[in-house]
């Protein structure tokens, strides 16, 4: 049998872990790449409230307040809005299909489950985050 | 790929943008620029990082220079590095006279320091006290003593204990001190008992031996002052176990300016008294403003503490006197007649009212130090030039609620703040342009102003005894035509007139004829008769009016004055007297016109 080459996939996007953890063999910061990086990307967004970052006000969302509200019809679309927006605003590289949220009122949090695809690929992603309140 | 990172940007973005054009030069990170990336997270911490820096080490240089400096406490080191003290808070004053009653006829009364007072400036009382004590004897059975100085505050106490800790600081810890008022004492030991001396305060080292008990005040952090001594270098250091006991007076400032019907509280030696004042409370002032200190601190070492020529005169004294508002200083060898060896200097106060003998011996006092020797400050009474203002204004009716009796307040207002603003000291002009916009601008319905002005001088010549008298007025005067007996006097326009006086038992004033001569005329309608010709002379190019040897029986008013019909419209003051004007020499007429 032939061996060849593996074709090496290309990286577009990249970013280092939020853990900071480092690669074993370089030991260099290990990476994320293209759609790990932009869901990364997304989860920061999401976990990001507004004024958070210094000289950033309107950065982030502000879904974890929402988490606070009662449970209904209302809040749910609230926070699917919020969730597109953000996305949409501030993660250029994310074009989003279909926005989810399922609140699981006897354990007090939300799961946001997000499709989306990468610009440049038509490979469908989805990306589910559980949001709980911390107190 | 660039190595280097411009560090020069200030902001907060554009520093985040050099670091990302750093980084898109990197290989290894491809999404630095996405908001929600880790790496955007190290960008703002990053960026945020810098901005700080940035921010610190601008603040940093700002606060190192006197010009850019904000903070006060830097702005008063850099005063302090040039020996200058900021003013402090200073207490209003008044000076009082008090007839005590005291039916056992003691053999003195003692009027202790910090006897208190109370006065009232508004609606609020403020307490004022002594800063000296007072003896008093009796004179036919009464026990009268004027000329006591009150000061309005209240008088506090600091004891410190000397550790021998170099850095041991003696700090009055009420920011409302007035620093005038500072007394310092060193005891031996804590027991109160115990011998103490009193250090005299001193503004400079010069002349100050090693043994000298002196202590010096000097500004402290948050608006605070210290007082130090000299290690025994420039006065005497007070040694570990001493006890320093600062004794200062905490005052309200300018609130109690304008505090009147003053009334004593405190009973000297137990008796009644009644107090008497002929002058409300003033001098009061703020602590200076950090503007102030960065005004005046370059000033005061150009000056050094040394009074040599006429300016250094005028910048210590109104640096140090926040009540003096005018000061004009000229050698004694121009005094009438001279004084040679004398600096003559003539100050008017903010208040309005003549120096009191107390303020003048402490300008003396003062200005004794740091006069060059066999130099003597005198003081001479400060001269005046009044403007003369008689203003007929036009409002539109049409255009205000306001009624006549209101537009002629505003007018007489507006006069008086352009006494204040514009006048009220030595070498000033009084421009007509800038009287007649003030006039227009007191109120807004006011169209235009018809405003005639003469110059003013006062004098107050002893009735019943020959006098003479010259008076510059410095200005051209317009002259009018020789006065002729049989005349209508209504059309004669003089250049010199006085008010009335009484003359040999008649009312008259005195002109000048129009030909350089001024007589003594009395007036009936039209008609006019010489009461007495030829009393003096007027030279119209010079403003001089001369009056020889002329004996008046009296004259109306508080003073005689001469009306001067000056040549050009802006009255130019002499040299040696300060321009006003008083309400009494205004005169408005208010006219409404529909437009």
């Amino acid at each position: 049998m032939k061996i060849t080459p593996l074709q090496k996939k290309r990286i577009l996007y990249a970013d280092f872990r939020k853990d900071l953890l480092l690669n074993p063999v370089s030991s260099d910061l290990a990476r994320v790449t293209n759609e790990e990086a932009v869901k990364d990307s997304i989860v920061n967004l999401l976990l990001t409230n507004r004024g958070e970052r210094f000289f950033r006000p309107n950065l982030g969302s502000d879904i974890q307040t929402m988490l606070f509200e009662n449970v209904s019809p209302l809040t749910i679309l609230s926070i699917e809005e919020m969730v597109k927006s953000t996305i949409s605003n501030y993660e250029p590289r994310a074009n989003v299909i279909d926005v989810s949220v399922k609140a699981n009122e006897d354990y007090n949090d939300i799961t946001v489950t997000i499709v989306f695809n990468v610009v440049n690929s038509e490979t469908p992603i989805t990306l589910t985050k559980t949001l709980t309140r911390v107190r | 790929m660039s190595d280097n990172i411009p560090f020069t940007k200030l902001d907060f973005d554009e520093i985040r943008l050099n670091l990302k054009t750093y980084l898109s030069a990197q290989e290894q990170f491809k999404d630095y620029d996405f908001d929600g990336s880790n790496m955007s997270v190290l960008l703002d911490i990053l960026a945020y990082n810098t901005f700080q820096n940035n921010y610190y080490s601008n603040m940093v240089f700002s606060e190192m220079f006197l010009d850019s400096a904000q903070l006060r406490d830097s702005v008063v080191s850099h005063a302090k590095e040039l020996n200058y003290l900021p003013r402090s808070m200073h207490s209003a004053q008044s000076t009082v006279s008090l007839r005590i009653n005291a039916a056992d006829s003691p053999v003195s009364i003692t009027v202790p320091r910090g006897t208190k007072f109370k006065a009232v400036c508004g609606t609020e009382v403020f307490t004022f006290v002594t800063s000296d004590s007072y003896s008093v004897y009796p004179n036919n059975g009464s026990y009268t003593i004027s000329g006591v100085d009150v000061y309005e505050g209240k008088i506090i106490k600091e004891y410190y204990t000397v550790t021998g800790d170099e850095r041991q600081e003696f700090i009055i810890n009420n920011k409302n001190v007035d620093t005038n008022s500072v007394r310092v004492r060193i005891r031996d030991n804590v027991d109160v008992d115990s011998s103490k001396s009193e250090y005299q305060v001193k503004g400079n080292i010069y002349g100050v031996l090693e043994t000298d008990e002196v202590f010096y005040i000097e500004p402290a952090s948050a608006e605070r002052y210290k007082v130090t001594f000299g290690r025994n270098a420039f006065g005497y250091q007070p040694v570990v176990g001493n006890v320093v006991e600062i004794e200062y007076r905490v005052t309200r400032g300018i609130e109690a300016n304008g505090a009147t019907n003053i009334q004593i509280i405190d009973q000297p030696d137990g008796y009644d008294a009644i107090v008497t004042f002929s002058q409300k409370a003033e001098g009061g002032q703020d602590v200076e403003s950090t503007d102030s200190i960065k005004f005046f601190a370059p000033k005061s070492i150009q000056v050094q503490d040394r009074a040599v020529n006429s300016k250094d005169y005028e910048i210590l004294l109104k640096n140090r006197f926040s009540e003096i508002s005018a000061v004009s200083v000229y050698g004694g060898e121009e005094l009438d007649p001279p004084r040679f060896g004398k600096v003559a200097i003539s100050a008017d106060v903010q208040s309005g009212y003549a120096l009191t003998s107390s303020a003048i011996s402490r300008y003396i006092e003062y200005l004794n130090d740091i006069s060059p020797l066999a130099i003597e400050p005198i003081f001479v009474k400060p001269q005046y030039m009044y403007a003369n203002v008689d203003t007929t204004v036009y409002y539109n009716t049409n255009t205000t609620t306001s009624s006549a009796t209101d537009i002629k307040n505003d007018v007489l207002g507006s006069i008086a703040n352009f006494s204040i603003t514009e006048l009220s000291d030595f070498n000033k002009t009084m421009r007509y342009s800038h009287l007649t916009r003030y006039i227009d601008d007191s109120n807004s319905s006011i169209v235009s102003n018809d405003t005639t002005v003469k110059a003013v001088i006062a004098i107050s010549p002893i009735t019943g005894l020959l006098f003479s008298e010259e008076i510059k007025f410095n200005n051209s005067l317009i002259l009018d035509h020789p006065l002729t007996l049989g005349e209508d006097i209504r059309n004669h326009d003089p250049a010199i007139a006085s008010s009335n006086i009484v003359y040999r038992g008649e009312t008259g004033y005195i002109v000048d004829g129009g030909n350089g001569n001024l007589h003594i005329i009395q007036t009936n309608g039209s008609d006019f008769t010489f009461l007495k010709q030829n009393i003096g002379t007027v030279d119209y190019q010079t403003g001089r009016v001369v009056i020889n040897n002329l004996l008046i029986d009296s004259y109306t008013g508080t003073d005689l004055r001469f009306y001067a019909k000056l040549r050009g419209k802006d009255i130019a003051a002499p040299k040696d007297r300060i321009i006003k004007i008083r309400p009494s020499d205004v005169t408005v007429r208010v006219s409404g016109v529909r437009e």
